[in-house]
């Protein structure tokens, strides 16, 4: 490529300004400040712009405004050069705001922007885009501006710019640990945790010694709060008994209260007494149904019973009597017939008659009255006794009244009979007993022989005697038979009591089953009971009935135990007391826990404030610690590659200059090192001139020519300032022969440069400005 | 007969707050000014006679909130000779088993809806009937719809209903479906949670949080007092409602554009300039720088030199980005370890921490002269 005409409109001082330049080596002249680095910028500025690189949006770099003119209105100019055969026409406008580039075919005179890469950052198109020229790259290759600052360290940056590009174009590698060693000082003004003194750690141990301090204040002010909650409800406690204490204290509410005691002693009393009743009640309910008007029919029935018996047992006694007396009248009897000598009546009589016939003295004594008494007396006594059954009988029947009546005279006409029968019986006996006395006279020996007997009177005596006695037996034969119809009587009349009496026993027992009860005695016992029971009850009733009126009286009712009352009315003058102490210490312990605490809530706010510093500062010792990470791994994969073919190529030049210096290194920490002929060892940058130190640089940049672009001019600024003659000769002579493959432009402010090109019989081109 | 009424709540009496340096010295202020907006409130029903105040919840910030604050309100309340306070629980101060409310004791003429059901006050005096549900768990995923449908509304009352919810279908802070409250035919609907005031055509409001809490909180705040007339032809009533404001420190996000030609000094007198002066010494600044930056300038002790110019201010560069075109340094070293390394830089995951660790490694190398 090559640069053929520079034409400044406005541009630093030059306005209107035509630059024709040639292929080979140009040989710009200037005085100082004639304005050379500006000539050398403005065709920067043609290619490129003033442009921060890598940015997104469109900066203007520190160039646009050193070169900005002073009038400010006009900022432009344009640039002709050939490419590949084509000459292209670059115009400019630098102005802020209206700076644009258009791009012309300046054969055809066509704007051909489109055929160029865009940026979209500038809004422009790229001129050198094709190439892959940036202007970082132009500038630390093709473009070797004047080096202002005169140190050797200015001048080995340069170098070393020059080298990274050099590198960069043929992927070396970069100042790994430059760049570490930045971020960590980077890293260390924003601090560690562990480093207290740095901004960040004093934060962190801030903010720990905050986290227990903020525990315990929380752990205070929840003891305080739970203080609090017992202050207000012990006040509210105390309020409630002021006011009932106030209450209590009035006249009619003493009185009220004297009422209340006596109704509750009252109740208490009833409520005793009701329980033992009904504890007794439960007990005693097995006594229930038994009535007085069963127990008098149970004992209705018993007396019966019992008279029953009683007449049972009066007749088996008379039976006992009636067989008693049968037995001594048959004994009399036996004792009688004894005393007829085994003879009968009968025959007496017949040899009676025989020895008295004329003796018929016989005398009949008339014993029908007593007959007749007898027969009326055992009438009565039947009658009596069939009244006395029916009686008895009459019980399921009859009205009582009656029934008692008819017994009553059954049994006195049954005593009326017997006492009859019995005086009957003994005033027949008496007439019996004079006609023995009576004496007869029969004559008869044979008759008195048979007999025994001495004379008529003994016989008379004797028959006399036989017939008082066979009158005597017939009367005892009367008399057993009447004992015997008597006791068959007796045994009837008992077999019907004893049949009535079972029946009746039978229904009493029936009924003595169906309460339970063994016999009446224990019914009338349960009958007392269930008497007494009733009378609990009714007395448990009552009691309630009171206690309900004085519940009534005491509370409305709704007690649930007479304690209340008792308590509520007694004025609580100790519980108040308590109650103000508990508070009163309460308070103390809460102002003793505050003393001195800070809020949590401020102490949250603080660790809450330090907690965005330590994030921010954690973000940025995150990011360089990602950074630095990043750097290690790339490191490693990375070794420093010597580029030797560059280094030797960059070394001849050297040498061809210097005639002495022979090689060049950079070291890994991005040292620049020369060859040291003497010995062959490296030697630091440092220690060589400034010279050197320039002609080093211009070594470099001469050798980077072929690695970056053969095509793009070489532009220098005052190259040899430093250099001696001879060094500047062998220099000037390495580009005379670079300016037949490259365009070259050489700006100087020293006649001596074209001096030294006379001689060296190179071809150039002149320019002054 | 009800004349007028004030709607607030969402006071968070208590509450800690967030500030990004001396949070404490900040915080304590803030909360004075939360105790100045109660007392404000106060001071005006006292003075206004105004018989009626409805707390829509969130009058604490939290269950932990201290006693002495707790007093301090129920005082406050207690001052109010003339008016009834009606008071529901939010989110924050829910009744739980240390809810604040049982702390104090609180005079006769507050009523604390104590379930999270409906119940009703009636005050006689003022023929209204108050209806209200607290909070007493800290998240409600539904609206008592149950209850609600129960509340059968006496005519001849003015019939208010105070709930502590969001406006929305679906939410941890109570739903509540709007159409649905304002078809039973309340005469006021105090709603709190929300923060911003407002009122619907319907007659539901919320009365907004009386002093803005955060940097999210700008516009006018305040509370609610509402005029009640009785419209005898319709047998209705008509509620005009206004916004009564509280004087307080606003919260001001402003943003900044940045180019990357600005220098430091140019970045902070930008930054000055976003308010005058006696703006800048009374309300809150949150700085929001945004565009692109110098690579070369740090921003990271910017605040240190703005605190002087402000009451508090605090700076977010997220929205700020360096003036490099990563992509471009990545393409033209796409074969070498500067291109290696932007490109592993670009993959850190954490995008502040990606930033900064892509700034500083430029700052490096452009340091080193591996870029320029």
């Amino acid at each position: 490529m090559k640069i053929k005409t520079l034409t400044i409109k406005a541009f630093g001082k030059f306005e209107n300004k035509t630059i024709d330049l040639e292929p080979g080596l140009n040989l710009v002249y200037g005085s100082n400040e004639a304005g050379k680095t500006t000539i050398q910028t403005f065709i920067q500025g043609m290619f490129f712009g003033f442009y921060k690189p890598y940015r997104k949006k469109k900066t203007f770099s520190d160039e646009y405004e050193k070169y900005l003119p002073w009038n400010q209105f006009d900022y432009s100019g344009s640039l002709v050069y050939e490419v590949d055969g084509q000459e292209i026409r670059l115009e400019r406008n630098f102005l802020r705001a209206k700076d644009n580039l258009f791009i012309y075919d300046n054969t055809t005179g066509k704007i051909i922007n489109d055929q160029f890469k865009y940026d979209g950052v500038i809004r422009q198109n790229l001129p050198l885009g094709k190439l892959g020229m940036t202007s970082v790259i132009y500038n630390n290759t093709v473009n070797m501006r004047q080096i202002y600052n005169d140190t050797e360290s200015g001048a080995q940056d340069e170098i070393r710019d020059s080298y990274m590009e050099m590198q960069n174009s043929s992927g070396i590698e970069i100042n790994f640990k430059g760049i570490v060693r930045r971020l960590e000082e980077k890293k260390n003004t924003i601090g560690r945790s562990g480093q207290s003194k740095s901004r960040v750690g004093a934060a962190i141990r801030e903010r720990d010694e905050l986290r227990t301090v903020l525990k315990e204040a929380e752990e205070a002010y929840a003891k305080v709060a739970e203080n609090q909650e017992k202050i207000t409800l012990y006040q509210k406690k105390m309020k409630h008994i002021e006011a009932e204490n106030e209450y209590l204290t009035q006249e009619s509410v003493v009185k009220r209260k004297k009422e209340l005691l006596q109704s509750y002693e009252k109740i208490n009393k009833l409520e005793k007494e009701n329980n033992l009743l009904a504890k007794k009640i439960k007990e005693d309910e097995i006594y229930e149904g038994f009535t007085y008007k069963t127990l008098e029919g149970l004992k209705a029935i018993q007396n019966q019973v019992e008279r029953f018996s009683d007449q049972m047992d009066y007749i088996e006694k008379e039976m006992a009597d009636s067989s008693e007396h049968l037995k001594t009248i048959r004994q009399k009897e036996e004792s009688k017939r004894r005393t007829m000598a085994g003879n009968n009546l009968e025959s007496i009589a017949e040899d009676y008659e025989l020895f008295k016939k004329e003796q018929s003295e016989v005398e009949e004594v008339g014993k029908k009255t007593n007959i007749i008494i007898n027969v009326v007396s055992g009438t009565i006594t039947l009658f009596g006794m069939i009244l006395v059954v029916l009686a008895n009988m009459g019980l399921l029947g009859s009205s009582q009244g009656l029934e008692n009546l008819s017994l009553t005279i059954g049994v006195t006409m049954a005593i009326v009979g017997i006492v009859g029968l019995s005086f009957g019986i003994s005033a027949t006996m008496k007439k019996r007993r004079v006609l023995k006395n009576k004496k007869l006279i029969p004559i008869q020996e044979e008759i008195l022989s048979k007999y025994h007997l001495k004379d008529a009177v003994g016989f008379d005596n004797f028959y006399k005697k036989a017939v008082r006695t066979q009158k005597e037996l017939e009367q005892m034969q009367n008399e057993g038979e009447l004992i015997i119809v008597q006791l068959s009587r007796h045994q009837a009349g008992f077999e019907v009591l004893f049949e009535q009496r079972r029946g009746i026993m039978r229904d009493l027992e029936r009924k003595l089953a169906e309460y339970d009860v063994e016999d009446v005695s224990e019914y009338a016992e349960r009958c007392q009971k269930g008497q007494q029971l009733e009378e609990l009850k009714i007395r448990f009733n009552g009691n309630l009935r009171l206690l309900e009126n004085l519940l009534e009286t005491v509370n409305g009712g709704k007690t649930d135990g007479g304690h209340r009352v008792w308590q509520k009315a007694s004025p609580k003058s100790e519980e108040l007391l308590r109650l103000g102490k508990e508070i009163a210490r309460l308070e103390g312990e809460n102002n003793a826990l505050t003393d001195g605490i800070g809020l949590p809530v401020e102490i949250r706010e603080t660790i809450k404030s330090l907690d965005n510093q330590i994030q921010a500062c954690d973000i940025e010792i995150k990011a360089c610690d990602a950074a630095l990470k990043i750097l290690a791994t790339i490191q490693k994969d990375c070794h420093l590659e010597s580029a030797p073919e560059l280094n030797k190529n960059i070394g001849n030049i050297l040498e061809s200059i210097t005639q002495h210096y022979k090689g060049v290194k950079i070291d890994e920490s991005m040292k620049l090192k020369v060859v040291d002929p003497q010995g062959g060892d490296f030697k630091n940058a440092e220690q060589l001139s400034a010279g050197t130190m320039d002609q080093v640089h211009f070594a470099f940049r001469y050798g980077i020519g072929d690695v970056i672009n053969h095509e793009m001019p070489f532009i220098l600024d005052e190259p040899f300032v430093r250099y001696d003659k001879q060094r500047k000769a062998q220099a000037l002579k390495l580009l005379s022969e670079l300016s037949s493959k490259r365009q070259v432009i050489l700006f100087t402010c020293d006649d001596d440069e074209e001096i030294q090109l006379k001689k060296l019989g190179a071809n150039y081109h002149k320019i002054t400005l | 007969m009800l004349t007028t009424f004030i709607h607030t709540g969402d006071f968070h009496l208590g509450r800690p707050f967030t500030f990004q340096q001396q949070g404490n010295y900040y915080g304590k202020n803030k909360r004075k000014e939360l105790w100045k907006a109660f007392d404000d409130m106060i001071a005006y029903a006292k003075e206004e006679e105004v018989p009626l105040v409805l707390i829509a919840g969130d009058l604490f910030d939290s269950v932990n909130v201290l006693t002495m604050d707790i007093k301090r309100a129920a005082e406050g309340f207690a001052s109010l000779e003339k008016t009834w306070v009606v008071i529901i629980t939010g989110n924050h101060d829910y009744h739980g088993d240390s809810s604040p409310y049982k702390k104090v004791e609180w005079s006769s003429n507050v009523h604390i809806f104590r379930e999270d059901v409906f119940r009703s006050v009636y005050i006689k005096e003022l023929n209204t009937e108050i209806y209200g549900m607290s909070w007493v768990k800290n998240e409600y995923r539904a609206f008592p719809e149950r209850s609600f449908n129960t509340i059968k509304l006496d005519d001849t009352r003015y019939n208010i209903l105070m709930a502590h919810g969001e406006v929305t279908n679906q939410s941890l802070y109570l739903p509540i479906d709007l159409r649905m409250i304002e078809k039973k035919g309340f005469n006021f609907i105090a709603l709190g949670h929300i923060h911003k005031p407002g009122i619907t055509p319907g007659g539901a409001a919320y009365c907004g949080s009386p002093v803005p809490l955060n940097f999210g909180e700008t516009g006018e705040r305040g509370f609610l007092i509402s005029q009640v007339e009785s419209d005898y032809e319709n047998q209705t009533y008509i509620t005009s409602s206004g916004f009564n404001p509280i004087e307080s420190r606003k919260y001001e996000t402003i943003e900044i554009q940045i180019a990357p030609e600005d220098s430091y000094n140019d970045i902070i007198e930008k930054a000055i300039n976003c308010d005058t002066e006696s703006n800048r010494r009374e309300n809150y600044y949150r700085l929001r720088f945004q565009g692109y930056i110098n690579p070369e300038i740090q921003l990271e002790w910017i605040n240190d030199d703005l605190e002087e110019s402000f009451y508090y201010v605090e700076t977010d560069v997220s929205q700020l980005e360096p003036d490099i075109d990563l992509d471009l340094l990545i393409k033209e070293n796409q074969n070498n370890p500067i291109g290696q390394l932007l490109v592993a830089l670009g993959k850190i995951e954490e995008p502040e921490v990606r930033k900064k660790a892509i700034i500083y490694s430029i700052e490096a190398m452009i340091s080193e002269g591996v870029l320029k």
